[in-house]
């Protein structure tokens, strides 16, 4: 805003006032050769300046052959030339891509973001420089408004669950579009195996990125068109500019993690004393040799033998610049993370090459090469048999070491003859190699046409290639031979996309940009498994090796799409928006009669702060802006409309098929209206910040998988059916509180609040109402309620008379039994009200940042409790510390029922295991310290200790309120199962500019 | 170039990618899957739908486990006191809920497979016509595995979910008939549970419209009429039809099918003579899970309960015992000789806890063939059905002798054999005074013979005797009609127990 009056007030009395010494002429031209008319031309430490014309000229006097000239225009990155002696320039302007405040990217193309009418949250660099995240989601989290990411687990490669303004669909993926500089990623990059599935964007160097900008609303999104109805992410990756001289930047950092909070388990003797308790509460002492000796028993704490102190440490090395002709990033960086959990970790090295070229006054090219190798030493995640949760439930009353100080290999018993199989949760990790080498390549190609003034042709190529290969061995142990699985995975990925760009400025007065183009591409991913045993020798690495093979399995996805989209962007006098936009997109997913979908958008807005009416001073800009549109979603499996039986059985040497789902040919897109309505001020100089918006967003013809009755061969019948409403409001808030030579102080929030309503289902059973449906025996889908209501029976707590464990009926009377005929709704999984807020100071050299996010009004359904540690000993699973608590004649008055052995007492699916997951973390805090007596502006050299995960507020019960058992595509979220805890690290760290 | 033509040549790129774009998304094709209208083509066609059934059958959620595991657990042969299968502790315990994990996947898979078949019979009559290289013999032998499974999926499913069929003349709910196949939206059904003696009758239909259209031997792990034969005939003891079961048996007697030397070769013998019907199964083609939760070292415990360990001391009848005693000789039961003489015993010790059984002991591999029926059950099916139908008489004696010479051996103190020792533990006719006490003789030699092979809950649901305790009427030893099948069709009814 400041500078917008600025340009007024340079139109208004560019006159020459200086006595004139020399004259300088030229003509200012953005990258594309269109002239630059309104560039502030300003003579450097003057006042003196004029302000180019339409056809980009510029004359104004200088006192010396000698002085600097500064250009600026909102939406390009300012720039200094020293005139060096010469009189006549040619100045290229270069477009602020990642200036924030000034430009931001969108949808092919990038826009200032005064004149934007979509609703749109970014950031910049800072997010992800000296944060220590394996990928760049987890930096992301609590940073933009109404974008909520959650972590599928601990584990460095674990995958992130990104929920842009809530759950818009039940069956299909939510996760959001992807698109790094102009590519479209597929998300497919990871590898499942192991119970769970790596995050895909692990090759993506977080340092590499110079700016994330989420599209929310459909003025933003529609020109994604099909694939956008969860909202888009752009990433864009740094690069030089033009005329920049080389700068050179190191950052490197290197600390220690650790698991940020333990269970609190059994030892070996309250172990055995709770099972003796168990066996004669069930009459089960009768049985020869069941009871422990309970003074006599081993104790093992497994927690202690798998976890360790990891550690990281991260390079990255960039040098950027440019000529007149040509600019550059060249970037390189490595990350070394060895995990909490002994064995795993992983390494990344990356590459980065983004350049540009002008190859002739009308043509210009560039490509963007990111090369990529990781290498992931893993282990399952979040489930039962992942060493994390082996450890949990696993007796500790065995010895686990052998003489040598190993993990014992062979069959291990209690002392009363109870026994596993030969492995434990140490053997899982220490005799086992596991090794996924993914080997990755993002490119980029582009060709840039000036055909005419202002308008430009451009044609886009982009390539995401990736290769992996997994590795796994477990060596040999008592009667299991050596055995092992190689997985090999190819990944390729292309889009083409043309562009046409035609921008045209009225004397300041209308503004037009407009932009028509088709994109076309072609996602394939193929992949096999192999898996053998007996192996001769645990020296021998690979599967040729072993004598057979156990199972083989293959996929392939692929999938093709095809777009024609347009926007148009109208702005009069800088104050008057109008935004249209519009996709024709198809899929090759969908039936043959259904495969193209029309997604339109409609946007406003009003720089109320432009009108001469306006006149409050303390308000420097405000606007507000609407919009509506459509967009849709296809992320469903590549055939389900086209493929009903499956190749895989085989039964005594002959292969066969298997009916897996029903005729769809009649499937279509998932279509999402939404309507935005946004206000974005600034006052008071600038000092407070903000933007609010509301949202309306109803998906409708949803690609619903309902659970029919399995009697009919199979168990769900997917069909565009259904709707869903999202709402809430957003809003986001930068107030510098200090603004002092030596010291500042600012603050940060947002917060957004998400009410969800399934607004109607399939009646497959067609008694005219909407059928209900439950996932997971819990997971409540129903007109009218939240998607991913908890539906179940509520705990009364224990019968203090006789240890029962006791549960409400419908009514409200207790009773025994917990069938599911009295389940309710009893909350719900998506958190209401969700955001962060970052402090940030800054005296003399000193600076210290806090950056927190939260995530309220939710709950988890703990299945790591329910069906293993807190079965009040039904089982022979060791249990929580919790679970000496059982009700006990002398202690009637407790939650947890009797324990009974191999009894099912109280541990029915129930509210006994669901848990209040609102929560507050302190994600991030770094104090940094900037030598002083640095040459120039951009040097310097800079000191940072930083610790992440430092703090979590919750009243959760489980580990860490921040994971989720479930994959990220899934709705019916809302529970854990020995998720890996966030780690809590801590770095020191050294970033170098010169 | 002019600014007019530049801008034809953008149109013309433009327009050249999107009349392009038709055909472009026609490209991707599924390299793994078909529409059904594509799969049931020809006869090929229907073998590999057939070969789909019978991997379902090997999966650890029908024959491949549960379809033996379960009842071994819940008719007290076996008791399971944790490790990897979670939730067979509760099944052992009788202690299930609605959203027994075990019930829902036996429940689901079972349908699934019953779905295919049904579109195996449903296309076939078509596929008759149109297809010359299907021969009319290949086609007869196609339907009749396809009706054999399932009335065999059937019964399986009625003896496991519902109340026996001696209750209440068998009007209690059975399992839903789904007789036709689901192939799109329109063949949906809620269908509620037909009643057990209806869906006795599908199961008689299908196994007898079978026999017929089935070779007498069929290719290996294919069901021949033996199989149908037999499985006829168990389903006519559940129903109390003696005479049509002795038939049936009788017809096999002079089959091909023999005992093997010992009881341990049916287990450690691929292809033997025994093999009636077996489904095998290797390293790369596994067991889903039978391997793992019998045998020993597979991390889960599975031991014989006390209530058969006591049975097996039954083997050899006081009388025998005593005059083995005084000749100084000892009966030695190859079935549950846990080493004295076998160097492969069916039954092994697993540390101070207790017997477990080693019938199928390829833990790693889970390799271990899955034994649908075998010629030694054939016998005492044969023998009971005559004491029934006879009372106490020669054939009957003569068949349960040959299951015993085969399995019991007589040595003297020096481990040898005793020639002629079979004298010691064959029965005679004079043995037994009436049918009843032959019967039970039988009866027990069932529970040894065919144990942990998920025979001795059936029949002690067909004897109308308690398993755990507990009459064969009690609620808690029906599976629990799973939730999620509840959830959606509100045309099925709970067991009253698990409400």
């Amino acid at each position: 805003m400041q500078r917008l009056a600025f340009l007024t007030y340079l139109t208004l009395c560019s006159v020459g006032l200086l006595p004139a010494q020399t004259s300088v002429s030229g003509t200012v031209r953005n990258t594309e050769n269109s002239p630059l008319p309104g560039v502030s031309v300003q003579l450097k430490n003057h006042a003196s300046g004029v302000i180019s014309g339409p056809d980009g000229a510029f004359r104004l006097t200088v006192l010396t052959a000698y002085d600097t000239l500064v250009f600026t225009l909102l939406g390009f990155t300012p720039h200094e030339l020293p005139l060096a002696g010469r009189t006549t320039l040619e100045v290229v302007l270069q477009e602020a891509s990642d200036m924030l405040g000034e430009v931001v990217v969108v949808g092919f193309g990038t826009q200032e973001k005064q004149l934007l009418t979509g609703a749109i949250a970014a950031v910049g660099s800072e997010v992800f420089d000296n944060v220590s995240a394996p990928v760049f989601q987890r930096a992301l989290q609590g940073q933009l408004p109404g974008v909520a990411i959650t972590n599928g687990s601990g584990g460095p490669d674990a995958e992130s669950i990104l929920r842009i303004r809530g759950v818009g669909s039940i069956s299909a993926n939510n996760q959001p579009l992807i698109v790094i500089d102009g590519l479209t990623l597929t998300g497919l990059a990871g590898v499942e195996s192991l119970g769970f599935l790596t995050n895909a964007y692990l090759g993506l160097n977080p340092g590499d990125i110079a700016s994330v900008t989420v599209l929310k609303d459909a003025a933003a999104t529609a020109i994604y068109g099909a694939r956008a109805s969860n909202g888009v992410v752009l990433i864009t990756t740094k690069n030089g500019s033009f005329e920049q001289p080389p700068r050179i930047n190191l950052n490197y950092y290197a600390g220690f993690s650790e698991i940020s909070k333990r269970r609190e388990l059994l030892n070996g003797q309250e172990y055995a004393t709770l099972w003796n308790q168990a066996a004669l509460n069930t009459g089960r002492d009768t049985i020869p040799g069941i009871l422990y000796d309970t003074s006599a028993q081993p104790n093992t704490d497994w927690q202690d033998l798998i976890l360790q102190r990891g550690f990281v440490q991260e390079f990255n090395a960039g040098i950027s610049g440019g000529t007149a002709a040509n600019r550059y990033y060249i970037g390189a960086a490595y990350r070394d993370e060895a995990g909490y959990l002994i064995t795993t970790g992983i390494k990344r090295y990356s590459l980065r090459v983004n350049t540009e070229q002008r190859l002739s006054k009308r043509l210009r090219a560039g490509i963007l090469l990111n090369p990529s190798h990781t290498v992931d030493r893993r282990t399952g995640n979040q489930w039962a048999g992942s060493p994390f949760g082996w450890a949990a439930w696993y007796y500790p009353n065995v010895e686990a070491l052998d003489a040598n100080g190993n993990f014992r290999r062979e069959v291990v018993s209690t002392s009363n003859g109870y026994a596993g199989f030969a492995g434990n949760p140490g053997t899982v990790l220490k005799n086992r190699s596991i090794k996924t080498t993914t080997s990755q390549l993002l490119s980029s190609l582009f060709l840039n046409w000036s055909i005419l003034e202002g308008l430009d042709f451009r044609t886009e190529l982009g390539i995401e290639s990736s290769q992996v290969q997994e590795f796994a061995r477990w060596y040999a142990l008592e009667g299991f031979s050596g055995s092992g699985w190689q997985l090999h995975q190819q990944l390729f990925n292309y889009n083409w996309t043309n562009l046409i760009r035609w921008r045209k400025h009225w004397q300041n007065r209308h503004r037009l940009e407009l932009t028509v183009g088709a994109q076309i591409s072609r996602e394939n991913l193929e992949g096999s498994y192999i898996s053998v045993s007996g192996f001769a020798d645990d020296q021998l690495s690979y599967i040729g090796s072993a004598a057979q093979i156990d199972y083989k399995e293959s996929w392939a996805n692929d999938a093709a799409f095809a777009g024609f989209f347009t926007r148009a962007n109208y702005s009069l006098k800088n104050r008057y928006l109008l935004g249209l936009s519009a996709r024709y997109d198809g899929s090759s997913r969908f039936g043959r009669n259904r495969r193209f979908g029309f997604f339109p958008a409609l946007s406003g807005g009003w720089i109320i702060s432009e009108e001469d009416f306006f006149k409050v001073k303390a308000v420097n800009f405000l606007k507000i802006r609407s919009s509506i549109g459509l967009s849709g979603n296809s992320a469903i499996s590549d055939f389900l409309a086209r493929s009903q039986v499956s190749f895989e059985p085989v039964y005594n040497g002959q292969s066969g098929f298997r009916i897996v789902a029903l005729e769809n040919d009649l499937l279509g897109w998932e279509k999402c209206l939404q309507w935005n309505a946004g206000l974005e001020f600034s006052l008071w100089q600038d000092r407070l910040q903000g933007s609010l918006d509301y949202f309306i967003r109803d998906t409708k013809d949803l690609l619903l998988e309902t659970p029919v009755p399995g009697t009919n061969g199979v168990t769900t019948l997917i069909q565009n059916t259904g709707a869903i409403r999202n709402q809430g409001f957003e809003l986001s808030l930068e107030f510098a509180v200090l603004r002092r030579k030596h010291f500042s102080w600012e603050i940060r929030f947002n917060g957004a609040t998400l009410k969800n309503r399934i607004l109607e289902l399939a009646d497959n059973n067609g008694d005219g109402l909407d059928d209900d449906f439950v996932l997971n025996q819990r997971m409540l889908y129903r007109t009218g309620s939240p998607v991913g209501s908890f539906f179940l029976v509520k705990y009364a707590g224990v019968n203090p008379n006789n240890g029962d464990a006791l549960f409400y009926d419908l009514t409200g009377n207790t009773t025994t039994v917990a069938p599911a005929s009295n389940r309710q709704i009893v909350g719900k999984s998506l958190p209401g009200f969700t955001g962060g807020f970052s402090q940030s100071f800054r005296y003399r050299q000193f600076d210290l940042t806090a950056h927190f996010h939260f995530k309220t009004g939710h709950k988890l359904y703990l299945e790591e409790h329910a069906l293993y540690n807190e079965t009040n000993m039904s089982g022979t699973l060791n249990q929580l510390k919790t679970q000496l608590n059982a009700w006990t004649a002398e202690n009637p008055n407790t939650d947890v029922p009797q324990a009974r052995l191999f009894t099912v007492n109280g541990s029915q699916p129930s509210t006994r295991y669901l848990s209040k997951a609102d929560f507050i973390r302190l994600n991030h805090l770094e104090l940094g310290y900037r030598l002083a007596g640095t040459r120039r502006d951009h040097t310097n050299l800079r000191f940072y200790l930083a610790a992440q995960n430092l703090l979590t507020l919750t009243p959760f019960k489980g580990l860490d309120p921040d994971g989720e058992f479930y994959p990220s595509y899934s709705s019916a979220l809302g529970a854990q199962r020995y998720n890996l805890p966030a780690a809590r690290t801590y770095t020191l760290g050294l970033n170098a500019n010169f | 170039m002019s600014t007019i033509h530049q801008r034809a040549l953008l149109l013309a790129i433009l327009a050249c990618c999107m009349f392009g774009c038709s055909k472009f998304l026609d490209d991707p094709q599924s390299s793994t899957s078909l529409p059904v209208e594509a799969a049931f083509q020809n006869g090929q066609d229907l073998e590999e739908a057939l070969t789909g059934v019978y991997d379902l059958c090997q999966d650890g959620h029908l024959y491949g486990r549960n379809f033996i595991v379960l009842p071994e657990l819940i008719g007290g042969n076996a008791v399971f006191y944790g490790g990897g299968f979670f939730g067979l502790e509760y099944v052992s315990a009788l202690n299930m809920t609605a959203t027994d994990w075990y019930a829902e996947n036996s429940w689901l898979t079972a349908y699934a497979a019953i779905n295919q078949l049904n579109a195996v019979l449903a296309f076939l009559p078509g596929i008759r016509n149109s297809d010359a290289a299907l021969s009319n013999s290949q086609a007869n032998r196609i339907e009749g595995e396809a009706l054999f499974l399932r009335g065999l999926l059937y019964f399986d499913l009625v003896r496991l979910f519902a109340l026996p069929i001696g209750l209440n003349a068998g009007q209690q709910p059975g399992v839903p008939l789904m007789l036709n196949p689901v192939l799109k939206k329109e063949d949906f059904q809620f269908p509620e549970q037909a009643s057990v003696v209806k869906v006795y009758e599908q199961i008689n239909r299908d196994l007898a419209a079978a026999l017929p259209l089935l070779p007498e031997y069929n290719s290996t792990g294919r069901p021949g009429q033996h199989a149908a034969r037999a499985f006829l005939a168990r389903m006519a003891f559940q129903e109390g039809r003696y005479s049509d079961a002795a038939s049936y048996t009788e017809a096999m007697l002079s089959s091909a099918f023999d005992l093997t030397d010992s009881p341990q070769d049916f287990f450690t013998t691929e292809g033997n003579t025994e093999e009636i019907w077996t489904l095998p199964c290797s390293p790369e083609d596994p067991n889903g899970g039978l391997s793992t939760v019998f045998g020993l070292g597979g991390g889960n415990q599975t031991f014989a309960t006390a209530d058969y360990l006591q049975a097996q001391q039954e083997i050899i009848s006081p009388a025998q015992q005593n005059a083995l005693g005084q000749a100084g000789y000892t009966a030695v039961d190859l079935r549950t000789d846990t080493g004295y003489l076998v160097t492969h015993p069916l039954l092994v010790q697993d540390g101070v806890v207790g017997w477990r059984t080693n019938k199928f002991e390829q833990v790693q591999e889970e390799s271990d063939d899955i034994p649908m029926v075998r010629f030694a059950e054939i016998l005492l099916l044969r023998a009971e059905a005559l004491a029934r139908l006879q009372g106490s008489n020669t054939e009957s004696v003569e068949l349960l002798n040959r299951v015993r010479r085969r399995a019991i051996r007589v040595v003297d103190a020096g481990k040898q054999l005793v020639p002629g020792g079979a004298g010691f533990i064959e029965y005679k006719t004079g043995d037994f005074p009436d049918a009843n006490s032959l019967i039970e003789a039988i009866i027990r030699e069932r529970r040894i013979e065919l144990a942990f092979e998920g025979n001795f809950f059936h029949d002690q649901m067909r004897l109308q005797r308690p398993v755990q305790g507990l009459g064969y009427d009690t609620c808690r030893l029906r599976l629990p009609i799973p939730q999620r099948e509840l959830d959606v069709n509100p045309n099925l009814k709970q067991h009253s127990c698990y409400q």
